[in-house]
């Protein structure tokens, strides 16, 4: 593997646990009621992190919801209560 | 221009012939500032103009009513010497001799007309005790010949406590001054003028506010403004002084006959001690203002304490010559005081020789009333003096150290004429119900200031010849001035005393208490002599607040990315449909840049964005030390003033809300409508 994509690999999986925690963030904001829904929008990794942010949401009490960027680029994140 | 790769502003140009070279040095500033030294420039009056067509408007004003602004070298060209020093620091002293002796009189006249025999005695009573506190005074003044007004000789000899006790007590009567030099001035012309009367409170207002403007325009012109009326009022009243003692002299004094209502009205009390001690405390009044001089003797010329000391002694010897004057006058033609109030003391003993409504009667009414307005100009040199005194050593707000345009402490002139303007409306402009509260203050800063004088002399006594003679004149003066201050604050207690007895420890736990923030800020903000001083440490996060996505947003985007990698826009919103159109635009423009939309059902703007930044915090370690939050507001600033209303309220909301939060620091970014054409270039204020 050459030196560029190792830092590739390292700059992706460093933007990928940025967004994890602004996904944390917005669980806390959700789930403390300080707002009923918060929305990701502008994220890179939607889809890969949506599995560890649905179960970390489901830890939280609230629920990740996926939304389909324009002309389908990526996925933005809602973060939502449960029952609504 | 300069050419940005020339050192220095240093830029070769080609010589007329082969071989020459000439050098233009590039002075950018040159418009605005002189060129003092390698990296020093002094700002030249260009910086300090106003480059908006309203504060252009604004400084015309504002030079129309104060004048041209000084620079402080012009200081010097300001201060005063005897001839106008006098009518400025000697007014209000001099003034009390419009009423000094009608107040004894009034006293006494409760035992009954046979007691008013007694007026002139105590006149000299109160006369010997102004010569001990004059005599002293001249001791203060070449001791301290920067200014040793009480605060500062009680502060430096006998501790902070008593110190700032003199300076409340000082300074509560500087604002009694002005409220009953005003209203006794109104109330004098209103003698004249009876169909002023119902006004006499719109009348007081607006002479603070005339006063307040003439000291704002500096202490140069305020001497100059007050010298003729003082200098008319001495010339009136020695004149009335010198006709009555030529009368005197040659047998020829006149009738004098006080209704009949007078004598029978009074008579309520026999004469005792207590009585005749009540009289004492109220001629008294005589001596506010004697402290003036000695508080501001850095207004004066050089040498400063000279001068200072000559007008002392004048102010000194004139008002006990017009208070002996008008007590002997008044005592041989048998005046009675007025019980309604209506005519003074003086305009019946002038009346008595020169008749009712001849010109020279009305030359002496007008002249004290002018005089006694001009008292309250002693207090609007003073105060703002010992505010300043007491700002520079962190006992006031240090905005009473800052001079303004004139060189005059605006602040405490502001602050002086707002308390004294409040107290005329509140006492409705009624000496009468002003007059209790006054002298208490005076006296005990006189005892404090003596006291501490003797101390003084004390702990000098190896180098200053002479100590013991000096320390009994204070001690003489600190003794007569204390047992005068016991004796006027039991007297007056009831009748309004107990108000001063209380503001002045409220005031001294007002001046420690900031003393304790300033000190208590300075300790956190000092950086120790030679301590290495740390690198930046912390990690560093970028929020970004935003309504939208327009050419300001764009800009602070810009600058968010310049400060860090960590950068998130933050959109509060009320409205999800608007929101997700928001979303689908921002994903295609600015789609590297990650946006949080934080929904907002009860219209909360600042709130949710606060809980926002919280929960960021919260959701560190704690082992985690808190990064830096840079909130990088974009503000839109329209060209004209009245635009600007228009805009920038949430962000001004939010800049009040984000102040004080801790490891927060708020950028505003401004994006100017000139700089439109597609000019997104950052700029951070």
């Amino acid at each position: 593997m050459s030196q560029l994509s190792r830092a590739r690999q390292r700059g992706a999986a460093r933007a990928k646990e940025r967004e994890l925690r602004m996904v944390r963030e917005a669980i806390a904001m959700v789930a403390m009621g300080a707002s009923p829904r918060v929305v990701l929008a502008g994220i890179r990794h939607g889809d890969d992190i949506l599995v560890a942010a649905r179960r970390l949401a489901l830890e939280a009490g609230v629920r990740v919801n996926r939304l389909r960027q324009q002309e389908d680029k990526g996925t933005d994140l809602a973060v939502e209560p449960i029952y609504e | 221009m300069t050419d940005p790769d020339a050192p220095n502003g240093r830029r070769g140009l080609p010589g007329r012939k082969p071989g020459d070279r000439r050098v233009r040095v590039g002075r950018p500033h040159a418009a605005y500032f002189r060129y003092t030294g390698e990296r020093t420039l002094v700002a030249k009056q260009a910086a300090s103009l106003p480059r908006t067509p309203a504060g252009r408007a604004l400084a015309r004003i504002r030079h129309l009513f104060f004048g041209r602004t000084l620079s402080s070298e012009e200081e010097t060209s300001e201060r005063l010497g005897v001839a106008t020093g006098l009518p400025v620091f000697a007014s209000d002293n001099i003034s009390s001799s419009a009423y000094a002796t009608e107040e004894i009189m009034r006293v006494l006249a409760i035992a009954g007309a046979g007691a008013l025999f007694l007026t002139l005695p105590i006149t000299i009573g109160v006369v010997v005790v102004l010569a001990i506190v004059v005599t002293s005074y001249r001791q203060t003044i070449a001791a301290y010949p920067k200014g040793g007004g009480s605060y500062i000789v009680a502060s430096d000899n006998l501790g902070t406590l008593p110190g700032l006790t003199a300076a409340s007590a000082i300074l509560t009567d500087y604002v009694l001054t002005v409220a009953v030099s005003i209203s006794a001035g109104v109330a004098a012309l209103t003698s004249v003028f009876p169909e002023l009367f119902d006004h006499r409170v719109l009348i007081g207002a607006s002479l603070v506010v005339v006063l307040a403007m003439v000291n704002l325009r500096g202490i140069r012109e305020t001497g100059l403004a007050f010298s003729t009326p003082t200098y008319i009022y001495l010339v009136s009243v020695f004149g009335l002084l010198a006709i009555g003692l030529f009368r005197f002299a040659t047998g020829t004094m006149p009738d004098y006959q006080a209704p009949q209502t007078w004598l029978t009205a009074e008579a309520a009390e026999p004469l005792g001690l207590l009585l005749i001690l009540r009289a004492f405390a109220s001629g008294s009044v005589a001596l506010t203002g004697t402290e003036a001089v000695a508080d501001g003797v850095q207004a004066f010329k050089r040498p400063e304490a000279r001068n200072a000391r000559i007008v002392i002694t004048l102010m000194g010897t004139l008002f006990a010559l017009i208070f002996l004057g008008m007590s002997f006058l008044g005592s041989q033609l048998g005046i009675l005081p007025d019980p309604s109030e209506q005519e003074t003391v003086i305009s019946q003993i002038t009346r008595t020789f020169v008749g009712a409504g001849t010109p020279f009667h009305l030359l002496v009414q007008i002249s004290t009333a002018v005089i006694l307005i001009l008292a309250a100009n002693t207090s609007f040199a003073d105060f703002p003096r010992l505010s300043n005194f007491l700002a520079r050593d962190g006992f006031l707000p240090r905005v009473f150290q800052f001079r303004g345009a004139r060189l005059a402490f605006n602040s405490g002139i502001i602050v002086l004429a707002t308390v004294a303007l409040l107290l005329i409306v509140a006492f409705g402009g009624s000496v009468t119900a002003l007059i209790p509260l006054y002298t208490v203050g005076v006296f005990i800063a006189f005892t404090l200031s003596q006291a501490g004088m003797v101390r003084r002399w004390s702990r000098l006594r190896a180098e200053v010849p002479g100590w013991r003679k000096r320390a009994a004149i204070n001690g003489i003066g600190a003794l007569t001035t204390a047992v005068v201050a016991i004796e006027v604050a039991a007297s007056k207690f009831l009748l309004g005393a107990w108000v001063v007895l209380i503001l002045i420890p409220l005031l001294i736990a007002l001046m420690l208490f900031i003393k304790r923030q300033y000190a208590s800020s300075a300790e956190q903000l000092a950086i120790r002599p030679g301590a290495e001083l740390p690198r930046p440490h912390r990690e560093e996060r970028v929020i970004v607040p935003v309504a939208g996505i327009n050419r300001s947003v764009v800009q602070a985007i810009n600058v968010g990315r310049s400060i860090g990698p960590d950068l998130l826009a933050v959109l509060v919103t009320d409205n999800p449909d608007e929101a997700a159109q928001i979303r689908m635009r921002w994903d295609q423009q600015l789609g590297d840049v990650p946006l949080v939309i934080v929904e907002s059902p009860y219209r909360a703007l600042v709130g949710p964005l606060l809980a926002y930044l919280d929960v960021l915090d919260q959701m560190l370690p704690d082992d985690k030390e808190k990064p830096i939050t840079f909130v990088v507001i974009p503000e839109f600033v329209a060209r004209r003033w009245w635009e600007r209303i228009l805009y920038n309220q949430s962000a001004n909301r939010l800049r009040r809300a984000l102040l004080g939060r801790p490891h927060t620091v708020v950028v505003n970014v401004p994006y100017r409508r000139e700089a439109a054409n597609g000019n997104t270039k950052a700029t951070a204020a």
